[in-house]
């Protein structure tokens, strides 16, 4: 079992608000990635589940129990540091030994733990190194099999691919899921990479300046985001946005701006209504236009970025600038006028003083 | 037993209290959160180490301000006597000789010192063969007693001893540097910058090694020659260190007792009679403890008053 | 062309002065050993002869005869080791305390504590015989060591050295199970070594030193330090340079072994603490 609840909880470092009035259930075996850009709360919500930053307001429950005023130790959660907080005077194997002789396991359970773990992550012949004379990606196994071997109920990772480099943090994250697979515990992830929120999570927590934007699947949050914020957070490059001006025409619905004018199906228009003629941002992601004559959108391009599998486009649009992805076999010249369709379905607009999602 | 001096000792209810204190921080971690604990846990750990300060440092402290108004001859009851210690102390020529002996001997040996174990750092820091060892043969001397080091010198300051054997090869007559007036101050201080060039070369070391290279590398292609770096790169990183080995320098030089008593006995004629020389011979010898109490007063307040006037020039330099 | 050679000719005088330097410094040292194994006529001989011809070991059992030199010795292993312990426990513990905690007036204590350094026992000598007297403590261990057991300087360098320690490791460890003191005593002192290296270099130094205290506190024979012997001897027999030396290479002995023993901890404790802010 490992069922967290999070109640209103509410962190503030004297005037700083760190965390503010946090509710999330994480079930029992989920993975749950907190995402969001530095200095959000990401870390010390983590932190206060682990029971090392002091609760302000709030509770924290596992299966029901408050942990509140739980020692860290009594808790049954462990933990992975962004920095891995190995012990640098520790072999590997008193490493990940030290916290079963802290609670008094016996030696036998010890070994028989210890090399088991070993073997989930392919660290056996490093048992007897000490932790200064390993390689990232090594120290960063050793740090998760310190977490395994106490078999916690709950799992919480502080950003543990951030020391590793680019190809090294792909690989173990396809590992880490795996391991998450085998093992099946409750698993609470930080990170800032969206990349590895969309690919690892059940579910992933959008934060904002101490606040939650949006709790969902990946590609729901993707897809329909709660506001203007996690809009532009979630997906790379970033979705574009335009202010516009609502406009009704004919019974349709259209938003209108300097150098595009897109035309809204009638079923996606709900939101705007009784907004004739006021101002909302459109938001349209990258990979959601094509390019067409009789495209609503029309613009100057500025800068070419072949990536080998596609193109991305930056145009100026009536001044404002705008990303495109294209496909790799357009040809295309710096300051030629093009012109682009909107995905209809994948369109959609913000309020401009609030930041919530109308379509 | 000196009762009269004491203030009450600690009471047993006070005993009583901080020992249900302890028991529960202890105990702590069990029913109370955490993070109480650790409040208390931060402070149980610096408490040996503050009470012994109270018992040994800030208790005698206030004591020497109390005793400083009294006449005792740790025989007979003290008496108060206001300020009389003080005037006396004002009166005693002995005390003035004394009082400027110690200034002299604090600069003389702690200026020279701050160039001289800065230069040595600048040397060790250098890349040459055998640096290992040449480190280790300066620092070998940090490990040397004091004793040794009275005792060593005052058979090298003997009129046949090695210093005069020395300067004789370079036509320089014989001198019994220790009971000459001119002489013997200048002797000891010698020592002083001998003996404490070592340890503050060692922490200019360290801290010229916390000087991260890039700093210089920078400098270099800015074009900087070795004395530009010099003045824009290593002091103003420095300064903390020097800040430190300034203080630490005063304090220690202030402190010289050993020296003076067993190579001069302050003389000849008071002119090596630092002033812990003048608050032992005062107390012990003597017995005016009042006085003697007077005199740490006056030593204590020059020393504060020094190390806040450094403090405050030293932040001021850091901060430019 | 010019140029290099000038360079190598300005390194080749900086070596010089380097190695004239340690002369200096060592100088009389070797003079000392030297003067140790000659006889008390021969120290004055000129010109010196590092090397006597002949070898006078007799200088040291009739040195070590001139007073109880034994229980000197072993009062002064008493006190060194005794005051030693004390700094590194009290000292490492509040480092532990200021560095790596947050409590009301933290910041206060550790002014208070530094602020100590300005009250050497030789300013406040006299109060402080007052207070170990009235602890009846005059003239027993207990009153030579007492006062000297916690020094500001030890809690600076081990307050210094535990900052960087990171805040993660001690984490770590309280999630593993550690209690408050099992994390000071399993993670924090195996993790300061050179600085407890240190720290124990000088207080052995400073200690096995120590001549004021027991000089004013230890008046019975039995309960005199070795400087004190020395001093003593040295007062009875001025003239006898060739045997004081040879008790003062018997005092250096100690310290340099410990100085030997810790040496490269000392250095790396001092460069780690790196004197930051
Ligand atoms: N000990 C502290 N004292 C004061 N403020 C703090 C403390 N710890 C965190 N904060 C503040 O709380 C806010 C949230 O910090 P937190 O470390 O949780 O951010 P984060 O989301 O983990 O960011 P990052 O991605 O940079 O790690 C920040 O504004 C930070 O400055
Ligand atoms: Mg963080």
């Amino acid at each position: 079992m490992g069922e967290v609840l999070l109640e209103d909880l509410t962190k503030d470092f004297g005037e700083v608000v760190a965390v503010k009035e946090v509710n999330l259930t994480i079930h029992d075996g989920e993975f749950v990635v907190l995402l969001g850009p530095s200095g959000c709360g990401k870390t010390t919500t983590l932190r206060m589940i682990a029971g090392l930053e002091e609760i302000t307001s709030g509770r924290i429950l596992l299966d029901g129990r408050v942990l509140n005023d739980v020692h860290p130790r009594d808790r049954d959660i462990a933990m992975v540091f962004q920095n891995y907080a190995l012990y640098p005077h520790m072999s590997v194997y008193k490493n990940m030994a030290f916290g079963l002789k802290m609670r008094k396991v016996d030696k036998g359970e010890i070994d028989r733990r210890v090399k088991s773990a070993a073997g989930i992550l392919g660290i056996e012949t490093l048992l007897g190194r000490y932790p200064g004379k390993l390689s990232g990606g090594q120290r960063q196994r050793v740090a998760l099999g310190r977490a395994i071997v106490r078999d916690p109920r709950v799992f919480l990772f502080d950003e543990p691919l951030s020391n590793l480099d680019a190809k090294l943090r792909v690989q173990t994250r396809v590992e880490l899921l795996k391991l998450h697979q085998h093992l099946a515990a409750t698993s609470v992830y930080v990170t800032h990479d969206q990349v590895e929120a969309m690919t690892m999570g059940d579910r992933i927590v959008v934060m904002h300046e101490g606040v939650i934007q949006q709790v969902g699947p990946p590609m729901e949050v993707y897809q329909n985001p709660a506001n203007q914020f996690v809009a532009g957070f979630i997906g790379s490059p970033a979705m574009n946005f335009l202010s516009a001006t609502v406009r009704a025409e004919e019974g349709r619905i259209f938003l209108e701006g300097a150098g595009f004018r897109v035309p809204l199906p009638a079923e996606r228009s709900g939101g705007l209504e009784g907004r004739e003629g006021g101002e909302v941002v459109f938001g349209i992601r990258p990979e959601d236009m094509r390019l067409d004559a009789e495209g609503g959108i029309d613009g100057t391009v500025e800068i070419i970025e072949p990536v080998g599998s596609d193109i991305f486009l930056d145009l100026s649009v009536g001044g404002a600038s705008l990303t495109a992805r294209v496909e790799s076999s357009v040809r295309m010249s710096q300051g030629e006028r093009v012109r682009l369709r909107p995905d209809p379905a994948r369109v959609h607009a913000f309020d401009p003083a609030t930041g919530a999602t109308l379509i | 037993m000196g009762r009269e001096i004491g203030a009450g000792r600690a009471s047993p209810s006070m005993i009583r209290r901080s020992a249900s204190l302890l028991r529960r921080w202890v105990a702590g971690g069990g029913k109370r959160s955490l993070h109480s604990h650790l409040r208390w846990a931060g402070f149980f750990f610096v408490l040996p180490a503050l009470i012994h300060l109270v018992i040994f440092k800030f208790y005698p402290m206030l004591q020497a301000l109390r005793l400083s108004f009294f006449r005792y001859d740790l025989m007979s009851p003290p008496v108060f006597t206001g300020l009389e210690n003080y005037k006396l102390l004002w009166e005693n020529p002995l005390f003035h000789q004394s009082f400027w002996v110690s200034v002299k001997y604090m600069f003389g040996v702690s200026i020279p010192e701050w160039f001289f174990a800065l230069g040595l750092a600048l040397l060790l820091n250098r890349r040459m063969p055998g640096r290992a060892v040449i480190r280790l043969a300066y620092f070998f001397p940090i490990a040397m007693s004091q004793i040794v080091v009275a005792m060593v010198w005052k058979f090298m300051y003997h009129p046949f001893g090695l210093v005069n054997t020395i300067l004789e090869t370079f036509g320089v007559g014989r001198i019994n540097w220790l009971s000459m007036e001119e002489s013997a101050l200048p002797a000891l201080i010698a020592i002083g910058i001998w003996r404490g060039i070592p340890l503050f070369g060692v922490i200019y070391l360290a801290g010229l090694q916390a000087i991260p290279k890039e700093y210089h590398e920078a400098a270099i292609i800015d074009g900087a020659g070795v004395f530009q770096r010099f003045f824009y790169v290593t002091v103003p990183l420095l300064l903390p260190t020097i800040m430190f080995v300034m203080v630490l320098s005063l304090l220690s030089a202030v402190k010289v007792f050993l020296n003076p008593l067993v190579m001069t006995e302050g003389g000849p004629n008071g002119t090596t009679r630092v002033l812990p020389y003048f608050i032992y011979e005062t107390g012990f010898a003597f017995f005016r403890m009042g006085e003697a109490a007077a005199a740490s007063m006056v030593l204590f307040v020059f020393l504060f008053g020094l190390t806040l006037i450094q403090l405050r020039l030293l932040r001021r330099g850091g901060v430019e | 062309m010019r140029r290099k050679t000038m360079l190598r000719l300005g390194g080749a005088l900086i070596s010089l002065l380097t190695v004239g330097g340690v002369v200096v410094m060592l100088l009389p040292y070797f003079w000392m050993v030297s003067s140790s194994i000659k006889t008390g006529i021969e120290v004055f001989d000129l010109p010196i002869k590092w090397i006597p011809d002949e070898i006078q070991w007799v200088n040291y059992p009739n040195a070590l005869s001139k007073g109880a030199f034994g229980v000197y010795f072993y009062n002064s292993f008493v006190v060194a080791f005794a005051v030693m312990a004390g700094n590194l426990v009290f000292c490492t513990l509040a480092g532990y305390g200021l560095a790596k905690f947050r409590f009301r007036h933290r910041e206060l204590c550790f002014r208070l504590i530094l602020s100590t350094l300005m009250l050497p026992l030789e300013i406040v000598l006299v109060p402080t015989f007052l207070v170990v007297r009235e602890l009846g403590l005059v003239n027993t261990y207990g009153g030579l060591i007492a006062p000297l057991a916690v020094d500001a300087f030890g809690v600076f360098l081990m307050r210094q050295s535990i900052r960087d320690i990171p805040d993660s490791l001690i984490e770590a460890a309280r999630m593993d199970g550690c209690s408050e003191f099992g994390i000071f005593w399993r993670i924090i002192l195996p993790n300061c070594k050179p600085a407890l290296g240190a720290l124990a270099l000088l207080a052995f130094r400073d200690n096995w030193d120590q001549f004021l205290w027991p000089f004013i506190v230890a008046t019975t024979d039995d309960l005199k330090t070795f400087p004190l012997g020395l001093a003593q001897m040295e007062g009875i027999d001025s003239a006898a340079y060739h045997e004081i030396m040879a008790l003062a290479v018997l005092g250096m002995i100690p310290a340099a072994f410990i100085f030997l023993f810790f040496q490269r901890a000392f250095v790396r404790g001092i460069t780690l603490t790196g004197l930051k802010e």
